[in-house]
């Protein structure tokens, strides 16, 4: 076992699919930055904003004043370069790491598969050489190169992405999607206006065939890939899987994310070929460097130990929706940080009421003082944000001069097409319940 | 495996084929509900606000040049048809109408209440009629209202406040000269090139014509909802106290015409229906090619009829005075109304499959 988890492991194996990564992935990060200044959301999400929803054990994290967040998003895109051009790659992928996640911690209403996935892909690019050739900082002798590394680092990021396909397949098991061919049923129509395809998406089994082939494609994705003989053809299959979500849904960068981060994957030959056009961009000339052969005396427990934790861990905790009774698209228990991407239609009407003592008069909230459109459209449906926008109303409030004991909401949702349904009694109050990782058993069980 | 997968993919395509019909193309019903919106909706109410505005002036006009009792009572008259009209268009908050057009969109810049008079007093005290500041509570259709009906004045004393202070009668001809500019900019534009526009972008993404349409049909519902019943019913946190004066046209004593008005277009954009009461495509029938809609259509109409029954409860006095005197059948309206909001917020947008923000999204 240990022999062959250190094959597995320390195995020496070319840089370059690597390096190459690592350009893409900070292409990947310069064009998603790029967009979300040029798209005018950091005055959207960071600056005309009342209310930002925490995540669970991140209550801490607060909004920097305007100016700081647009500073940040220029440090962002200037660290993005350092990452693709592997230039002060250190300091620049630590950099971006706490400014991603950072931002990304600010307010739950925006969290996205994707970005956790740059987080974690971020996070690990801390600890892995992918500078140590084709970079700036070997050509300005600033680290020695590498020809060979140890077989983890690539492992480990293949892994990232095969989870991501591994537990989207998994999650469109349901009764749902694959019997009543929900949402698609829903979606496609909606986009009967696209070119060529448009027309077919009227068909209700054009809705079936996307179900059925959308979950075998990501249950079975990972393995096409691996497998060398299928690798180049999955990969075709990949793109245009994702060219035509990202045409269908309002999906952001995922697409793109997704199309880069696949081809490590593919061989050494293959990231040759990128790599010599990226050579010459940065006049890199890979014959003149002295390459050490390779990486010495990698293998160590600690290393070891650690990619176990993180493994296990990864493939843990999206399942954790499994401890939870109930339907879990309904109460979103365990749904985040889980790759559970575009599964369900589901919006609600959430109606808050805020009782003053003083007066023991009860007011109907208007959620467009506080929320925008985005942010009601995510907090109306989800559990643990409707508390905290309860807490929100109680504090705001109370700074009003009212006192507030008692903030209830007659929340109704609709799940998959379905008439909506209360999701919780309107009766309850929402002050006295706090977000954990328990149950939340105030939540109304499902009824199909 | 790849076999396998090709084969299911067959399979499943024979086996629904035999069963299925197609349904009505969403795509063509998407043109037909925007069509129908643009020419039997939307345009002709346009047309009608805008010749009511203009009958305005001419009123106006008159009154001005010649402060009657007869005059003022015509444009007191030609002020209540106008803001009928108004209800008609005023959920049409989007392209030349919308932010991109009038500065802000046409329903806060001329459709502001409650108004401030002492704002007004002050811009005519300064002969300010430049409209160069953000006091939109001190012009547009509710500040020509203050200045044509008084407040508590009979007929004889509203016209000695405007003949002993003629920059009061400027001050509302300017008022009145903007809204018909206002209006006129936006049923010009719809007039030429915005209506093939607006009918051509069929698609259901944020941006699209069906998602502006019904976004702003949306934030109507809510507005009426709130602003012309919630505040002046004293129903948000922390209103001790029911504000009467907060109701929309208050001063003419008309709010309640004008918010039964207002509640009628809204329905009618709901099932399609055109000025001139054909009915044709909207949300209502387009829901019935989507599975689900059916049920949908159902439980909306019911509501619906539940909130016409609560109108048709309030006595026809104006509503400021409902609200002091028949409190409870005024409150009535809000809360089925309140009822009511869910079938037009999350459950129709969540089956047409209408984009309503522009941020990405992935978890749903």
């Amino acid at each position: 076992m240990k022999a062959w988890l250190n094959k597995l492991l320390y195995k020496a194996c070319s840089i370059v699919p690597l390096a190459s990564f690592r350009i893409f992935f900070g292409l990947a990060t310069f064009i998603s930055t790029l967009r979300f200044i040029m798209l005018g959301w950091i005055d959207l999400h960071f600056v005309d904003t009342h209310v930002q929803f925490k995540y669970f054990g991140f209550e801490w994290v607060t909004l920097l004043p305007p100016v700081y967040m647009y500073v940040l998003h220029i440090i962002l895109l200037l660290s993005s370069l350092g990452i693709l051009f592997g230039a002060w790659y250190r300091i620049s992928i630590i950099t971006f790491f706490i400014g991603f996640t950072y931002c990304e911690l600010i307010d739950l209403t925006y969290y996205l598969n994707h970005y956790y996935f740059v987080s974690l892909v971020a996070f690990l690019l801390i600890f892995l050489p992918a500078h140590r050739n084709y970079s700036l900082d070997v050509k300005w002798g600033r680290v020695k190169p590498l020809e060979q590394i140890p077989a983890y680092p690539i492992l480990l990021l293949k892994f990232q992405l095969l989870l991501v396909y591994f537990f989207a397949g998994i999650a469109k098991i349901n009764y749902d999607w694959l019997m009543l061919a929900m949402p698609l049923k829903i979606w496609l129509p909606a986009n009967s206006d696209m070119p060529l395809l448009g027309p077919m998406f009227t068909y209700e089994f054009t809705a079936y065939v996307f179900s059925w082939v959308g979950m075998l494609f990501d249950i079975t994705i990972g393995y096409f890939l691996f497998k060398k003989t299928t690798r180049f053809y999955a990969w075709l299959v990949v793109v245009f899987f994702h060219l035509l979500t990202g045409y269908l849904f309002q999906i952001g960068v995922f697409p793109l994310v997704m199309i880069v981060s696949t081809l490590i994957f593919f061989g050494e030959k293959f990231h040759l070929n990128v790599l010599s056009w990226f050579s010459k961009i940065i006049q890199f000339k890979a014959n003149k460097i002295r390459f050490e052969p390779t990486l010495n005396s990698t293998k160590s427990i600690w290393i070891t130990a650690a990619i176990l934790v993180w493994v296990s861990f990864h493939i843990a905790f999206p399942f954790r929706y499994l401890g939870y009774p109930g339907n879990f698209f309904w109460t979103e228990q365990g749904y985040r940080f889980g790759w559970r991407v575009m599964l369900f239609e589901k919006a609600g009407t959430a109606t808050f009421y805020v009782k003053d003592d003083t007066t023991s008069k009860e007011g109907v909230v208007d959620n467009r003082d506080f929320l925008n459109p985005h942010q009601e459209k995510q907090m109306a449906m989800q559990p643990d944000m409707i508390l905290q926008y309860a807490q929100f109303l109680k504090r705001h409030y109370e700074e009003r001069g009212l006192v507030v004991n008692n903030v209830r909401a007659e929340v109704y949702v609709t799940l998959n097409g379905r008439a909506s349904q209360l999701l919780f009694n309107p009766e309850q109050n929402l002050l006295v319940l706090k977000d954990s990782w328990q149950h939340k058993d105030w939540i109304k069980p499902f009824e199909r | 495996m790849q076999k396998v997968l090709i084969f299911i993919a067959f399979s499943l395509f024979f086996s629904c084929q035999k069963k299925e019909e197609k349904k009505e193309d969403n795509n063509f019903n998407r043109s037909k509900l925007l069509a129908q919106a643009a020419d039997n909706i939307i345009l002709p109410a346009l047309e009608g606000a805008y010749m009511s505005v203009f009958n305005l002036q001419n009123a106006t006009d008159n009154f001005i040049n010649n402060p009657t009792e007869s005059n003022l009572l015509v444009a007191q008259e030609k002020w209540k048809l106008m803001a009928s009209n108004w209800q008609n268009i005023n959920m049409f908050n989007f392209g030349p109408a919308g932010e991109m057009g009038v500065n802000k969109s046409i329903n806060e810049e001329a459709g502001t209440f409650p108004i401030n008079t002492s704002k007004i007093g002050n811009y005519i005290q300064a002969k300010d009629t430049s409209f160069n500041n953000f006091d939109r509570d001190a012009r547009g259709i509710y500040a020509i209202e203050f200045l044509l009906f008084g407040q508590n004045q009979n007929l004889t004393e509203i016209i000695r406040e405007h003949t002993s202070n003629p920059f009061r009668r400027e001050y509302l001809k300017a008022c009145v000269n903007k809204l018909k500019q206002q209006i006129g900019q936006v049923y010009n534009a719809w007039n030429s090139s915005y209506s093939m526009e607006f009918k051509s972008n069929t698609g259901t993404d944020i941006g699209s014509s069906i998602s502006l349409y019904y976004n702003e049909f949306l934030k109507s519902y809510e507005g009426l909802k709130n602003f012309k019943f919630g505040i002046p019913l004293g129903l948000r946190p922390g209103q001790t106290n029911p504000l009467p004066q907060n109701v929309e046209a208050y001063y003419s004593g008309h709010s309640l015409e004008l918010a039964f008005a207002h509640w009628s277009q809204l329905k009618k954009i709901w099932e399609g229906r055109g000025l001139n009461g054909k009915d044709g495509i909207g949300f209502k029938e387009y829901l019935v090619t989507i599975s689900g809609g059916n049920a949908l259509i159902e439980s909306t109409e019911k509501q619906m009829a539940e909130i016409d029954k609560a109108f048709s409860n309030i006595p026809h006095k104006p509503l400021s005075k409902c609200i002091q005197e028949d409190f409870e059948k005024v409150n009535l309206v809000h809360t089925e109304m309140q009822k009511h909001t869910r079938f037009f917020k999350s459950d129709l947008s969540s089956l047409i499959g209408i984009a309503i923000t522009y941020s990405s999204g992935d978890g749903d």
